[in-house]
C-alpha cells in the first residue's frame, strides 16, 4: 500500500517537475544474495564463519552479540531536468541482515529487513533487538 | 530526457554488487604467503601491520587491502586511496592462521 502511494506521489511529482522515473529490475548494491543467507544455520554457523563470509559488519552491538549488514536495492531510476543537463538519480530500498549470536558464538537467530524507508526499517530492527533482550 | 534514465538503469545493472569473496589473481598472488604452513599472527603482523579491526578476542582480524598504482598491495592506508578489498583472517588459539578470505571492500556507514 505504501509502495503504491509512493509510486503515485512520484509520478505526480515527476509530471510537475519535468522528470522521468522508471522502475528497474531489482539491482542490489553491496547486497547479500538470498542463497548465502539461506546457508546460515542457527546453532551451527559461528561468528567467525559470518565474518569470513561477509567481512566487517555495518553495525556491531552489545559486545558483538548482534551484527547487522546493510545494503540497498535500487528499484527506481530517473532523471530530472531536460537535455542537455538532465540529472540522474536512483531510489533504493533499505535492506539489513540482522544476526544475533548466542553465548557460544553461534547464530541464535537472524532476520532480513527490507523496507522502502530507512526509518521504518530501523524501527523494526529496534523491535527485533528488544525481542532478544526479552528472552 | 528518457535517455539519461535508461542509461542510468543500464549502468546500475552493470554495477549490481554483492558482499563476498573476490578473485583477483595479482592480489591473491601477493597474499600467497598466507598459505604457508604454520604461519602465525606475528608473521602476518610483521608483513601487514596491525589489523584494522579485531573480533572474537583477537581470533579474527580484518585488514583493508590497498592496491597501489604499480600494482603492489599494502595494508597501510595511503592518503586519499580507498581500500579495494578486505582481508579477513582467523587465528587458532595458539596464534596460527586457520583461514583467510579476500572480500570486496564495503564502506561502513
Amino acid at each position: 500500500m505504501a509502495r503504491a502511494r509512493l509510486a503515485t506521489a512520484l509520478l505526480a511529482a515527476s509530471l510537475a517537475a519535468g522528470c522521468i522515473i522508471v522502475p528497474t529490475p531489482p539491482i542490489p548494491v553491496d547486497g547479500i544474495p538470498q542463497q548465502r543467507i539461506d546457508a546460515l544455520e542457527p546453532g551451527v554457523t559461528t561468528r567467525a564463519d559470518v565474518l569470513m563470509a561477509f567481512g566487517d559488519p555495518t553495525l556491531r552491538l552489545e559486545d558483538d552479540r548482534y551484527f547487522a549488514y546493510d545494503w540497498g536495492v535500487v528499484r527506481f531510476a530517473g532523471a530530472v531536468g531536460g537535455a542537455p543537463q538532465a540529472y540522474p538519480f536512483v531510489i533504493p530500498d533499505s535492506h539489513r541482515l540482522a544476526i544475533e549470536f548466542d553465548a557460544g558464538g553461534r547464530i541464535a537467530r537472524l532476520h532480513v529487513f527490507a523496507r522502502m524507508k530507512t526509518k521504518t526499517m530501523e524501527q523494526e530492527f529496534e523491535a527485533w533487538l528488544k525481542e532478544g533482550e526479552a528472552r | 530526457m528518457r535517455a539519461p534514465a535508461f542509461a542510468l538503469v543500464l549502468a546500475l545493472a552493470a554495477c549490481a554488487s554483492s558482499r563476498g569473496p573476490v578473485e583477483d589473481a595479482e592480489v591473491t598472488a601477493q597474499l600467497g604467503f598466507l598459505n604457508r604452513q604454520g604461519l602465525t599472527r606475528a608473521d602476518v603482523e610483521a608483513r601487514l601491520g596491525e589489523p584494522r579491526t579485531r573480533y572474537e578476542r583477537d581470533s579474527v582480524a580484518s585488514y583493508g587491502v590497498y592496491v597501489l598504482r604499480d600494482g603492489r598491495i599494502t595494508a597501510t592506508a595511503p592518503s586519499r586511496l580507498p581500500p579495494r578489498y578486505t582481508l579477513m583472517l582467523e587465528y587458532a588459539p595458539d596464534g596460527r592462521v586457520l583461514r583467510h578470505a579476500l572480500l570486496r571492500h564495503i564502506d561502513a556507514k
